[in-house]
């Protein structure tokens, strides 16, 4: 083949037709596309300021590329690294190491490209400083933001005496564009209170872990007199916990709403007095005793622990329903599954029917109900299955429900355990009404539990929402230990239930106890009405469950108060009574739509004088509860040092036969490091707590 | 679409099309997903077109066009409006096409000799056909460079100033390449 010189022989190039492309492989293409877009949505959405780790393509004018000649990168460079930090290392020098101040600036691995792109393409800082007026961003606010969110863990220094010279120090660093401490409360170089205007903000970076959590708002301290009366709905799960030990373990600090310190408390077995019977399957322990991070308070702790009845009398009837999206393909999550569900197979028997509905990726019922006998089987149906594919809205829910209808037991355990990162595309695109099923589901007598895996995915509000609506429990399986907890040791809690609908409801006595706090259980609090009436949901508790609350009190007289008395009236509480509180608990058989009440008085026959007379259980549940708060820069109760609440949970180890205690003990030193004591946090200061919740 | 040159001189008007997919990529890139989807919607087909035109295979293309449309995805809130949208997404097909070569010929699988004549094509004699794709063929054996330069200014009919654009070198190496392309294609057919 040739070209007569005069034609150009690319001119045909034009005319080639291009076969058009599948439709299916375009639906692929669009899907995926969409799916890579939300998930950078969600990941960018809660980021600090900077740059991720991993560029990526910012711009297509990529200069000083194929210079094959003579690599111009290396002078430019050095040029650059000249121009730009001798000076900045004279100003340094010039202003911090020969002036007596202690203000340490911050390390800034400062990203070059900030600077150089535009406002609106740069993500949301994380709210963890200060709310700023939104001003036209320049290039300072921009580095001051990236130091507040990439500098190193550094103590916060606070201004001494020589705040003359501080103020000189930061007035010269903005000069030169160095980040300077931006507080809301004073402009640089401004009048400024002392304590409270000039540190530098909190430099331990949260992480953007792309895991979704409800924002709560921490509860508040109540005056017995005004609200002598407290309810909430018990909460038996544990997934929290799991969350902030994984973030710990990785050396990360878990942001603040991933930390739910009722369930840090619950994930620990507590040696309360069981129940006798399954009729009353449940009875409450309840001690007062000194809290340990302020003397002039006490601590109410309540403990249940539910009946535990004989395994082989139990009948379950379970649906796995498995999440197979591509983003379960990691060693933690369809591996770990498998093996997870291979433990749980193993606790049961002919008794026990299972059955497995995958969706997402590939959909469809996976096994039909079989008798757990025929181990085999099942593990072969879990071994055949396979993380691929995007999500697919199969119908996954209603198959699972239908499944376990067909094979529903009629005095047992029928449930639907639904495993996942976090696609809960099952089928219903819209969480209300997805919510709505599971609690008309429920009606009929199928549970709902929800185990998560993995971590970066997780949408941990709606596990929560869906195990509430379900009567289930939702638990984060982080690893296989874990997954030995929640399905081996606590299978009974787990599978199955004993009492539904568990409402705690305590009036505390005014005439004793002058402000209270409940600790925890944010997510869970009641209106005073929903108590007596049957139809609110609430929490479940599992066969074994042990169940804890704290109260944090503030006895009459005792000086702690944090409220002011009134001045005009308002004294007058009613007949003087020794008692310190009256616990109410209200609970329903798990056949019984009709609610049981237990009451209890507390009296000054359970008060302790000292924590350690009050026993392991208190001083462990006590220090939990202290490293909760302390993790999640409570404005309550951060007054311990890691230390001591260390030397709480060494002295609450007692048997510790899981070796679970002695694990929360590492946990408190690996926070310790990573959140040391000396970290001033914004939120103890802050005039509103707005920007802390 | 015209890429909008930066420079003084007066940039053509933006025509309708042009000025919706910037709309729509100023949408997407604040984070809405409905402006997204439209926008890789209309985007699909070139961009499929480009790769096909690029690999000469319908499922690699298939391939190669979804794992492009991932990467818009996931890059377009960083894509930074300096060049034309157009312009980075044939950067970005492009250099999705590069990997999936490189990975093919690490994976040892070899292209065919001979791209299949398409239905499609043989419209016209079977002979245009052939040598149409014959040329395809040593079109797309060309180096890189080459290949790139020719099929973005005569395949995809780009501005050779569009061209160096998007392969990020100056405008007088566009037509250095082409012109090499012909020398190398002389000695080929």
């Amino acid at each position: 083949m040739s070209f007569p010189e005069d034609k150009d022989p690319f001119e045909a190039l034009k005319s080639g037709a291009v076969p058009p492309p599948r439709a299916a492989a375009r639906e692929r293409a669009l899907n995926a596309a969409r799916e890579a877009f939300d998930a950078e949505q969600k990941k960018t959405a809660q980021a600090p300021k900077g740059k991720p780790a991993g560029g990526r393509l910012m711009s297509i004018i990529n200069s000083l590329k194929g210079i094959s000649i003579m690599d111009m990168r290396i002078p430019v460079g050095t040029a650059a690294i000249a121009l730009l930090v001798l000076p900045l290392g004279w100003q340094l020098y010039n202003t911090t190491s020969l002036t007596p101040t202690s203000q340490v600036v911050p390390q800034v691995n400062q990203p070059v490209e900030l600077a150089a792109t535009d406002a609106d393409a740069a993500p949301e800082p994380a709210p963890v400083t200060e709310a700023r007026e939104e001003t036209a961003v320049d290039t300072e606010v921009a580095l001051a933001d990236q130091a507040e969110a990439v500098a190193p863990i550094a103590p916060a220094p606070v201004m001494s005496e020589e705040s003359e010279v501080g103020r000189a120090t930061a007035a010269n660093k903005m000069a030169v564009g160095m980040p300077a401490p931006v507080t809301s409360a004073a402009p640089a170089g401004g009048m400024m209170a002392e304590s409270v205007a000039d540190y530098m903000p909190p430099s331990q970076a949260v992480v953007p872990s792309g895991d979704e959590f409800a924002a709560f708002d921490e509860q508040r301290l109540k005056v017995a007199a005004e609200e002598p009366v407290s309810t909430f709905s018990l909460d038996v799960d544990t997934a929290s916990y799991a969350y902030a030990r994984r973030q710990l373990e990785d050396g990360y600090v878990p942001e603040r709403d991933a930390v739910r310190i009722e369930e840090l408390i619950n994930y620990f077995p507590y040696a309360y007095p069981a129940a006798d019977s399954a009729d009353v399957p449940f009875k409450p322990t309840v001690m007062v005793y000194p809290t340990p991070w302020n003397e002039r308070t006490q601590i109410l702790q309540i403990g249940i622990k539910g009946f535990e009845p004989p395994v082989a009398d139990t009948r379950s009837n379970l649906v796995f329903l498995i999440d197979t999206s591509g983003s379960m393909d990691e060693p933690d999550k369809l591996p770990l599954l498998k093996r997870a569900f291979g433990l749980l197979l193993d606790q049961l028997g002919t008794n026990d029917t299972v059955s497995i509905v995958t969706y997402a990726g590939s959909a469809g019922v996976a096994l039909k109900p079989t008798s757990a006998d025929n181990k085999a089987e099942i593990m072969a149906a879990l071994d055949q299955l396979y993380a691929g594919g995007s999500t697919a809205g199969a119908e996954g829910i209603e198959l699972a429900y239908r499944l376990a209808e067909e094979a529903h037991i009629a005095d047992g355990t029928n449930r639907v355990i639904l495993a996942t990162d976090g696609d809960f595309n099952v089928g219903i695109d819209d969480p209300e009404k997805l919510k709505d099923l599971i609690a008309n589901k429920r009606a009929s007598g199928v549970s709902l539990s929800v185990l998560g895996f993995g971590r970066g995915n997780l949408d941990d509000a709606t596990m929560q929402a869906l195990a509430q609506n379900g009567n289930g429990n939702a638990s984060n399986i982080s690893s296989f230990a874990e997954a030995k907890k929640v399905l081996v040791e606590e299978i009974g809690g787990t599978l199955h239930t004993i009492a539904k609908d568990v409402k705690v409801q305590v009036e505390f006595n005014p005439a004793v106890v002058s402000e209270y706090r409940l600790i925890g259980y944010e997510t869970r609090a009641l209106n005073r009405e929903d108590f007596n009436n049957d139809a609110v949901d609430a929490g479940d508790v599992g066969a074994g469950t042990t169940v804890t609350a704290l109260y944090e009190i503030t006895p009459v007289g005792s000086g702690g108060e944090l409220v002011d008395p009134l001045r005009y009236g308002g004294t007058d509480v009613g007949p003087a009574s020794e008692e310190i509180a009256f616990l109410k608990m209200r609970y329903k058989l798990p056949d019984s739509e009709v609610s049981q009440l237990i009451e209890q008085p507390v009296t000054a026959s359970v008060v302790y004088g000292d924590i350690a007379e009050a026993g392991v259980d208190a001083q462990f549940a006590a220090a939990v509860a202290a490293f909760g708060q302390k993790l999640k820069s409570s404005v309550y109760g951060t007054a311990m040092n890691w230390d001591e609440v260390e030397a709480l949970a060494q002295a609450g180890r007692g048997t510790d036969e899981g070796g679970y205690r002695a694990e929360f003990i590492r946990l408190v030193d690996m926070a310790s490091l990573l959140k040391p004591d000396t970290h001033t946090d914004v939120c103890h200061v802050s005039v509103s707590s707005e920007e802390c919740d | 679409m015209h890429a909008q040159m930066m420079g003084l001189t007066a940039a053509p008007k933006p025509d309708k099309a042009d000025a919706l997919t910037q709309a729509l990529v100023r949408r997407a890139r604040n984070g809405d997903g409905e402006a997204f989807s439209t926008l890789i919607a209309g985007q699909y087909d070139r961009i499929y077109g480009t790769a096909w035109r690029w690999c000469g295979h319908r499922d690699d293309a298939e391939d190669i066009a979804q794992d492009v449309c991932v990467k818009i995805g996931q890059a377009i809130a960083r894509f930074d409006g300096r060049s034309a949208f157009s312009s980075w997404v044939y950067r970005i097909t492009l250099n999705a096409v590069r990997d999936w070569q490189r990975a093919r010929a690490r994976r040892g699988r070899h292209a065919d000799a001979y791209a299949e004549v398409w239905p499609k094509e043989a419209e016209a004699e079977q002979e245009a056909a052939a040598t149409s794709s014959q040329l395809w063929e040593a079109v797309r054996s060309l180096p890189e460079k080459q290949r790139d330069a020719v099929l973005l200014v005569y395949a995809e009919q780009l501005s050779h100033a569009e061209a160096a654009t998007i392969m990020g070198i100056k405008e007088a190496t566009v037509s250095f390449h082409v012109f090499e392309a012909r020398k190398t294609l002389r000695g080929l057919l």
